[in-house]
């Protein structure tokens, strides 16, 4: 097996993790429209310490491609909002992990990738669809959205600390 | 295991001051009576919440029908699969909102104080 068939295999099994754990955020009941966990961002949490820069946009498009086959929307505008949020929060996360990694563990991370995903959707959904009330939707869906980042970076952090998998994948890579 | 580093707080400290910083501009002048604010990519409407009605509100998949009764309101049925406004519950204050996101319809309760609010009331 090459090197390069090695990485590739890794971005596939991140980008089906991705697809997965869409699948089971899609069978969890929201209380509110917008409400979302984000469980598809743990596996380019973990990618960040293991990929390359171009290695993780092809998995956050992998990521986005498969939220658009469970959720149904690949071919309705909801789609737009779901591609634009998730790269400006793998644009973000990939700079704080590049640039800041040394002051920031995933949870800071997973925090800002929240943050930007949330904030580059409401203005999109102000811009196309509901206008001023957006600021009504905007406190409990970025509220939220905080706290699943925490629970999410704490989890990626856990992950990457005990996972034997990822010991061998770093030594593999 | 110590997992937090001190970009974490300040990245918890900005998310929470912008979600501060939203809910104020959100919630901070609610006044005026009551009235419920129904948007769809067709038009604008308010209604008055002390008279009960059956509303047809015309959107991108279909008619979402919303009831008013006893000062609240319920969205009874609206075309999408989720039925996420339709299990909401009855909106009853200001501020309270609700939407049907593939139908494109937004539903809220508002303060009646703004003077726009009632100008574009019709089209």
């Amino acid at each position: 097996m090459t090197r390069v068939s090695d990485r590739t295999r890794l971005i596939a099994l991140l980008g089906a993790l991705c697809l997965f754990l869409s699948t089971v955020e899609f069978m969890i009941p929201k209380p509110l429209p917008f409400m979302r966990l984000g469980l598809a961002n743990l596996p380019v949490l973990v990618g960040l310490s293991l990929l390359t820069v171009p290695e993780i946009l092809i998995l956050v498009a992998l990521k986005v491609a498969g939220q658009g086959l469970v959720n149904g929307t690949l071919f309705s505008y909801i789609f737009l909002f779901s591609a634009a949020g998730s790269l400006a929060s793998g644009l973000v996360m990939l700079l704080v992990h590049r640039a800041g990694g040394r002051y920031f563990s995933l949870v800071g991370i997973s925090i800002l990738g929240a943050l930007s995903s949330n904030l580059v959707q409401l203005l999109l959904s102000r811009l196309m669809v509901f206008g001023d009330n957006v600021r009504l939707i905007a406190p409990p869906f970025l509220a939220v959205g905080t706290a699943t980042a925490v629970v999410l970076g704490l989890v990626a952090e856990r992950f990457l600390a005990s996972s034997e998998w990822i010991v061998l994948v770093r030594k593999e890579l | 295991m110590k997992i937090f580093r001190p970009g974490d707080w300040v990245a918890l400290a900005a998310a929470l001051l912008v979600v501060a910083l939203t809910a104020v501009a959100a919630y901070g002048g609610a006044s005026g009576e009551a009235v419920l604010l129904i948007e769809s990519d067709q038009g604008r409407w308010l209604y008055p919440l002390d008279v009960d009605r059956e509303i047809f509100i015309p959107g991108l998949l279909g008619d979402t029908v919303i009831h008013i009764h006893d000062h609240g309101v319920d969205v009874h049925d609206s075309p999408c699969r989720d039925k996420i406004c339709v299990n909401a519950g009855t909106l009853e204050h200001p501020g309270d909102w609700t939407a049907c996101l593939p139908n494109r319809v937004f539903i809220q309760i508002t303060g009646s104080g703004e003077e726009e609010a009632l100008d574009d009331q019709s089209f």
